[in-house]
């Protein structure tokens, strides 16, 4: 159980950074990574960090936990046999 | 252990049935990045919705500082991307983008060459007799023939004609048909683009210019000199005398292969499929372009002399990857040129991941892109009505 929902933590890491980011305004400053000027690149580099963290990383963080959790279930029952 | 080997387990099995089907998740509707019914795609109505509004608004969204020529760039793909769109609207609305195509075409005759090219635009003098930017002259010449080919007047003929003719003259005197767009550097990118230019030019007069024809005749049959031997690609930059600069680049050849559309459609339909092969990689349903094919078909043979030196045309590469933002925007054009519409599929995927998309009110920008990256989208995606009607043009003549 401890696994899934260190799992499910991990889930949502990169989705509350998200949401922090996102309320100081990084989303603007993804351009500036682009071009690479700017003094708000750094604050645009996290959020594209973020985002492909959160599009990827979460999805399977959360399957895992769900993996976790049936092999968890199938264990317990096997135990129970 | 046994609880290790269950999380490595766990995210094992998550991570195969997740990174294969995340596309599905991602992938926009068929009708966004794809003509159905004759219609452009609603990616294509959205962009420009956004790109009207900011144009209007004053806005240019190129950084100038880092590379004048995005801001050309721009104004050329917008403009084009309008007149395509304009071919598809209804009277009134078709009557509101001839203002606007007048007006975006009006700002770049305004300004001075200078203003679009990067410093070294003044080391040294042009070899070409007229000493002008085919990158500037190719690109005016092909936003106004597009302009009259969907809005025609008449009393503009002799403008167009005069455009053309500066053209026409400045690759025929080149050594190679290569013209200039900086002392001693001519770009396929600009060179195919005024070729493409002088076949609206001629739909639109309803002759070819004087010399055109044979310009373009005597161009092809020099384009294998033209081509590197590894790849088949025809080369990035050259001198004026024909000696390549820059080799095959993904921010050039699937452009080059759209403009040849209107000039060879074989030749064009072979680089396009070069380009592909060569360049693009398609892991997992997304796509991106690399800029440069892989070095190791050189073997034993000197790589061109400016191999894999990221510049302001490739934009950012992304490491490990090699992914380039310019490559891969331009793949983008490619793929919907030549309906290939599984490759198209997966590159607005990958815009979907990677470009930050911003849709407010009918409007689409992408947060990673510039002005000029959001034109090529556009262009891209509502290009198709003003190349299909010249070369109907041509078919009837």
């Amino acid at each position: 159980m401890k696994t899934a929902r260190a799992f499910l933590v991990l889930a949502a890491l990169p989705l509350v950074a998200l949401a922090i980011l996102a309320l100081l305004g990084a989303r603007d400053d993804v351009g500036v990574v682009m071009t690479g000027t700017g003094s708000h690149a750094l604050l645009g580099a996290a959020w594209v960090v973020c985002w492909l963290g959160s599009m990827t990383l979460s999805p399977i963080a959360a399957g895992a936990a769900l993996v976790s959790f049936v092999l968890l279930r199938a264990r317990g029952a096997q135990a129970a046999r | 252990m046994n609880k290790l080997l269950g999380a490595f387990l766990s995210v094992a099995v998550s991570s195969c049935v997740v990174l294969p089907t995340l596309h599905l998740a991602l992938r926009p509707s068929r009708a966004s990045y794809t003509r159905i019914d004759d219609a452009p795609p609603a990616m294509a109505r959205e962009l420009a919705a956004a790109q009207l509004a900011a144009w209007n608004d004053g806005q240019r969204d190129v950084n100038r500082a880092v590379n004048p020529e995005w801001d050309l760039g721009h104004h050329t793909f917008f403009a084009l991307g309008l007149t395509n769109l304009a071919l598809d609207a209804k009277p009134d609305e078709r009557e509101r983008l001839r203002v606007e195509v007048d007006a975006v075409i009006a700002e770049v005759v305004a300004r001075s060459p200078r203003h679009f090219h990067l410093a070294y635009f003044d080391d040294g003098a042009f070899n070409g007799r007229r000493g002008r930017s085919l990158f500037l002259d190719g690109e005016v010449l092909l936003m106004v023939a597009a302009r009259l080919a969907v809005w025609p007047d008449r009393g503009r003929d002799a403008e167009l004609a005069l455009l053309a003719r500066g053209v026409v003259d400045q690759m025929a005197e080149a050594p190679a048909l290569m013209a200039e767009s900086y002392p001693n550097e001519c770009w396929m990118f600009d060179n195919t683009l005024a070729l493409a230019a002088l076949a609206v030019t001629a739909h639109v007069l309803g002759h070819p210019i004087d010399g055109a024809d044979a310009l373009t005749r005597r161009w092809l049959e020099n384009a294998p000199r033209l081509t590197d031997p590894h790849t088949g690609l025809l080369v990035a930059s050259t001198t004026w005398r024909g000696g390549t600069l820059d080799g095959p680049e993904g921010s050039s050849a699937f452009a080059v292969a759209h403009f040849l559309e209107l000039v060879d459609p074989t030749l064009a339909r072979d680089q396009y499929e070069r380009a592909k092969r060569q360049l693009v990689a398609r892991p997992l349903g997304f796509a991106y372009a690399h800029e440069w094919p892989d070095a190791a078909q050189w073997g034993h043979d000197a790589l061109p002399p400016r191999a894999g030196m990221p510049d302001v045309d490739s934009g950012p590469v992304i490491p490990l990857v090699h992914a380039g933002a310019g490559a891969s925007g331009m793949a983008v054009l490619g793929a919907a040129a030549f309906h290939d519409e599984a490759l198209l599929a997966e590159l607005v995927t990958s815009l979907e991941l990677t470009a930050f998309p911003e849709r407010t009110n009918g409007k689409l920008r992408f947060r990673a892109s510039n002005g000029l990256g959001d034109a090529v989208l556009l262009y891209a995606t509502a290009q198709g009505p003003l190349w299909q009607r010249v070369r109907a043009g041509k078919e009837r003549s």
